[in-house]
């Protein structure tokens, strides 16, 4: 079988393969979704997309299909191999020094069923960003031990990625070595171009698991000689986070980062919305109405909880909401960089900016610190030089 | 001139030491405010104040946050004050932790905002005819706001009292399980970032209900009846102590309607003692306190 790298396809054709592929029910496909908005008309509609499984042939007809190249959703797509809570087994307290314990396998949002097997899924109209950040989330959870409870759905999972025509407010994927058509992560790429007679796409095949949805259900299309299309410069130009990694380390105590951060109010929208936030807490949750017999729980955590890194004495080493903001923007350009040797953990795809309830934005309060210490390399944008990413 | 007025008296007391700090609104780039925290050290940040349609913060919140206290009610000088830039709900909020023994009247210099023309309707939440009985509180209250223009002004007016109102007399009208479905929608996506309660001035609890885990009282898991127990619990310790700002509605990346759960509460308030949270710093508030002739005939 001769190996397909490149193929072209219409919008058209796009929509009607989604729809035999929901038909045949083999995969289930999530894509954006306009969410609730609360009966009040919405706000901003990029801010009310979700990522949300899909279930009839009329949302795949209604499928902004046009806009995935710059439509932004709220959370990150890590909540499907990630959800914001899982259980992890179930206990049963038989007296006082005996407790049952069994293994779980479903969760509540269908990423897994009843015998602990993933569901096939496409997760389509995602950004290089959040294809990205899932690379960088595997390193996490096969460190020192294979977590199943995120590898099994990550594996079943073919990432339907969607090149940036532009770069938004408050993105800064190039700024942390990523680019609006980067490839890393994504099984098939796809660039928005002039397709036959209308709108289509440029498919870039990127890994065997791209290729084996190629061959299931794109066998009709044949290899193109097209390059994808190349994306127009950022309008806005970025500053390289990754050059200030040292700079940043040299504020560790400096009262300009505590003042950039006057503002946070301690809240965890940052890191919910963020596509590779994924620190956990572990709760006990009875069954309602029993007591001793329930699931351990998987939730969502947030560095910037008061609550994180209390101890259980009472101390808290991170006793103000200056040295948690610290924390998640070390995490980021910092700790996990060195901890795994890669580039930055913060993919730059901007939602903790546009989420955040006060204005509070990783990229500025960083790059105003750094620049204070880093006069050349300041000079350096100024100039235009904006590093080779 | 309205905001170069504001100003000029904010780096005037600044300057003259009569506060440590101030509080106010500044342009955060790409379109967005953010809250300025001005010392004594950079008075001229003071020209860089603004107030517009889009600053909507309840700047009340950052009284009692460790950071900010630091800065004008430090241990080495206890004499400190405060000064913020309050729209009335600021105002309201403020008093309400007065009230509430949270932070003394002394401490606290406010400068009043009372937005004019577009500005007036798209900022407040709560009614301009409030200014009547808190105007008495400010230091001074200034006539400012610029029309930045485009649509924010009608993108906020669904915050306003009387919008609020027309939805929850109309979900009065569905039926109990309508109700249940409507919240159920809503409480189902909530994600715990707890955005709601950081963003309250009045959610001051130095350790949060929910986080107390001996025994848990309420379930961190943001499932349906976990999710349930949040909001209704939040909903109910804000009874008579929410001035109606919106923030929290605002401030949800899910867009649960905490604000008309909120409204709801004010309403029957208003309805039951005739008590309106913030109009003064001296009263309670009423289910804080205890009054032989509370009204009780609803207990039944």
């Amino acid at each position: 079988m001769s190996q397909k790298t490149s193929l072209l396809i219409e919008e058209k054709d796009l929509r009607i393969l989604l729809m035999n592929i929901l038909q045949k029910g083999k995969q289930r496909i999530v894509a954006p979704l306009r969410g609730y908005d609360g009966g009040d008309g919405g706000g901003d509609d990029n801010l009310k997309y979700f990522f949300r499984e899909v279930h009839s042939q009329e949302e795949i007809a209604q499928l902004p299909l046009a806009q995935f190249d710059k439509l932004q959703t709220h959370i990150s797509p890590k909540e499907f191999f990630f959800p914001r809570y899982a259980p992890v087994l179930k206990y049963q307290t038989i007296s006082s020094t005996e407790v049952k314990l069994s293994d779980v396998s479903a969760d509540a949002f269908g990423n897994v069923d009843n015998a602990g097997n993933a569901k096939e899924t496409i997760i389509l109209g995602l950004h290089p960003c959040d294809a990205v950040g899932l690379s960088l989330l595997d390193r996490v959870f096969t460190w020192d031990y294979d977590d199943n409870f995120y590898l099994k759905p990550r594996e079943s999972t073919t990432l339907l990625t969607f090149a940036c025509s532009k770069i938004g407010a408050h993105c800064f994927c190039t700024g942390v070595g990523g680019a609006p058509d980067e490839q890393r992560g994504s099984d098939l790429l796809f660039s928005r171009m002039h397709v036959g007679s209308g709108d289509g796409f440029h498919i870039s095949v990127l890994t065997p698991k791209g290729e084996r949805l190629v061959a299931e259900h794109l066998s009709h299309l044949s290899s193109v000689a097209v390059a994808p299309p190349t994306i127009a410069p950022a309008e806005r130009s970025v500053i390289d986070l990754l050059d200030r990694k040292e700079s940043l380390k040299s504020m560790f105590d400096s009262s300009l980062l505590v003042q950039q951060t006057y503002s946070c109010l301690g809240c965890g929208v940052c890191a919910m919305v963020c596509p590779t936030c994924h620190c956990f807490d572990i709760i006990d949750e009875d069954h309602p109405g029993s007591i001793g017999v329930g699931e351990r729980m998987k939730i969502w955590d947030a560095c910037s909880f008061a609550l994180f890194s209390k101890h259980g004495g009472g101390h808290n080493p991170r006793d103000l909401q200056c040295k948690r903001c610290r924390q998640r923007y070390f995490h980021k350009l910092v700790y996990y960089p060195e901890k795994f040797s890669e580039r930055s953990l913060c993919v730059g795809c901007g939602r903790c900016a546009r989420a955040c309830p006060v204005g509070l934005d990783i990229y500025s309060a960083v790059t105003s610190v750094t620049s204070a210490t880093s006069a050349v390399s300041a000079a350096a944008i100024e100039g235009g030089t904006n590093g080779n990413r | 001139m309205g905001i170069e007025e504001l100003r000029q008296y904010a780096a005037n007391i600044l300057r003259d030491g009569r506060v440590k700090l101030l509080i106010g609104y500044g342009e955060g780039g790409d379109g967005r405010v953010v809250p300025m925290f001005i010392t004594a050290t950079e008075i001229e940040r003071c020209s860089q104040l603004i107030y517009d349609q889009r600053c909507t913060y309840n700047l009340s919140v950052y009284l009692l946050k460790a950071e900010i206290k630091s800065l004008w009610s430090g241990a080495v000088n206890l004499s400190g004050k405060v000064a913020l830039v309050a729209k009335v709900e600021t105002v309201r909020s403020a008093l309400g932790l007065i009230a509430e023994n949270q932070i003394k009247k002394e401490d606290l210099c406010l400068l009043g905002v009372r937005g004019v023309g577009a500005v007036a309707a798209a900022g407040a939440v709560g009614t301009e005819g409030d200014w009547s009985s808190i105007s008495s509180y400010c230091e001074r209250v200034f006539d400012v706001g610029e029309d930045v223009g485009g649509d924010i002004g009608e993108k906020n007016s669904h915050r306003l009292p009387e919008k609020l109102d027309q939805e929850i007399d109309a979900l009065l009208k569905k039926s109990p399980e309508e109700r249940l479905h409507f919240w159920r929608q809503h409480f189902a996506s909530c994600i715990r970032c707890y955005a709601c309660r950081q963003i309250c001035p009045h959610c001051f609890c130095s350790t949060c209900i929910v986080e107390k885990s001996m025994p848990q009282w309420v379930s961190p898991v943001s499932s349906e009846s976990g999710n349930f127990s949040w909001n209704i619990i939040r909903a109910y310790h804000l009874v008579g102590r929410c001035v109606g700002c919106g923030e929290c509605a605002r401030a949800c990346p899910m867009g649960l309607r905490l604000d008309l759960l909120n409204r709801y509460m004010v309403k029957m308030v208003q309805e039951k003692y005739s008590f309106k949270a913030g109009l003064s710093a001296e009263d309670k508030p009423p289910l804080t306190t205890y009054h032989l002739n509370d009204n009780q005939d609803f207990i039944k």
